[in-house]
């Protein structure tokens, strides 16, 4: 087999190739550059705050012990023109009587009935006397409190307590007062550390007092 | 026609068709596009990085630059990094995108390597609100 043979001009051709072919495959093994120019976007999702504490809203209590009385924030409901606690006042009555239990140093509590304007005089003393009455019952028989601890009084329409020319006012006067009229007073005398603040009893003295004293 | 000629043009033929990498070669906007696919598959895991953020800070936004090499043997995505000019992002933030991306695989690899830089943008949605406190 003969080969045939390559001229000067060929051998020059072939070189001139071979480095075009080298600087092809050169340019198109070079890395390639390129950025992004559109972000990509993420959203994210906070977590989301802590729960809120749950707002408690204490209901006004019912029955409150004051320094020289004990005020009921409901009114006790009798039957129209009786002494007769109606059943719907039970629960009242009875958180009346646990007050009472609870604060031990309440010695004497007065009951005093209040009527509003209608009606005569003469039977709003006599109704009011006989609710007060009713009530001091009610806790002595119902709450075995001593009755000894408790005196009872109707004052019919001569204490009013609002006015009377409104509905609203007529409502107030109607009313059921418990006021204490005597109770144990303690008496603490404390001597405070000037250097760390702490408060120290050094001498506690209880004595039963009627209002006036304990109001002192 | 010239012997010579015609051996000239049959070798550029061949060596056109039969570059010294015998593989894929995409044009620039091709690379970054089937690139740009790539990341998109750790969407889920970069969004995750941005939540845990916002842990932190409910309202953190910004923008995390990132440039990095696709290998051309392997298609892999090597020398990873953060881009401190031009990120404004918590440095945790940065990082876990980094650690997202890095080692993914360009499939069919590339003739040749690809310098990329890519740009995460973040925003957050408002917060749900809070929810109320069992009682």
């Amino acid at each position: 087999m003969q080969f045939p043979r390559i001229s000067r001009a060929t051998t020059s051709t072939l070189l001139t190739s071979l480095t075009l072919a080298a600087a092809l495959q050169l340019v198109a093994c070079g890395p390639t550059v390129f950025e992004d120019a559109s972000a990509l976007t993420v959203v994210g999702d906070p977590p989301p705050p802590p729960p809120k504490p749950k707002v408690v809203v204490e209901k006004p209590k019912r029955v409150v012990v004051e320094d020289n009385r004990i005020v009921i924030n409901e009114k006790i409901q009798f039957d129209f023109n009786k002494a007769t606690i109606k059943p719907e006042s039970d629960s009242l009555m009875q958180e009346i009587i646990k007050v009472i239990k609870d604060h031990p140093h309440i010695k004497k509590i007065a009951i005093e009935g209040h009527t509003s304007s209608e009606g005569s005089d003469k039977y709003n003393l006599k109704l009011s006397d006989k609710r007060a009455k009713a009530v001091q019952d009610y806790l002595v028989t119902k709450g075995e409190l001593p009755k000894e601890m408790f005196t009872a009084k109707g004052f019919g329409e001569s204490k009013p307590i609002a006015e009377e020319s409104t509905e609203e006012g007529k409502e107030k006067n109607r009313r059921v007062e418990f006021n204490i009229t005597e109770q144990d007073v303690t008496r603490k005398k404390v001597a405070i550390d000037p250097e760390s603040g702490e408060k120290t009893v050094v001498e506690e003295k209880t004595k039963t007092v009627g209002v006036r004293e304990a109001a002192k | 026609m010239r012997i010579s000629t015609i051996f000239s043009l049959t070798f550029l033929a061949a060596s056109a068709v039969v570059p010294g990498c015998t593989c894929v070669a995409r044009d620039a906007e091709t690379y970054k596009a089937d690139t740009r696919t790539v990341l998109e598959t750790r969407n889920k895991t970069i969004k995750d990085c941005y939540d845990v953020a916002l842990t932190t800070d409910p309202k953190l936004d910004g923008t995390v630059v990132v440039t990095f090499k696709v290998e051309k043997k392997t298609g892999k995505i090597i020398d990873t990094a953060v881009d401190p000019a031009r990120t404004k992002a918590p440095e945790s933030l940065s990082k876990c995108i980094v650690e997202a991306v890095d080692g993914l695989t360009l499939d069919p690899v590339d003739q040749r390597d690809g310098m990329a830089t890519f740009s995460w943008t973040f925003k957050a949605n408002e917060p749900k609100p809070a929810e109320e406190a069992a009682s």
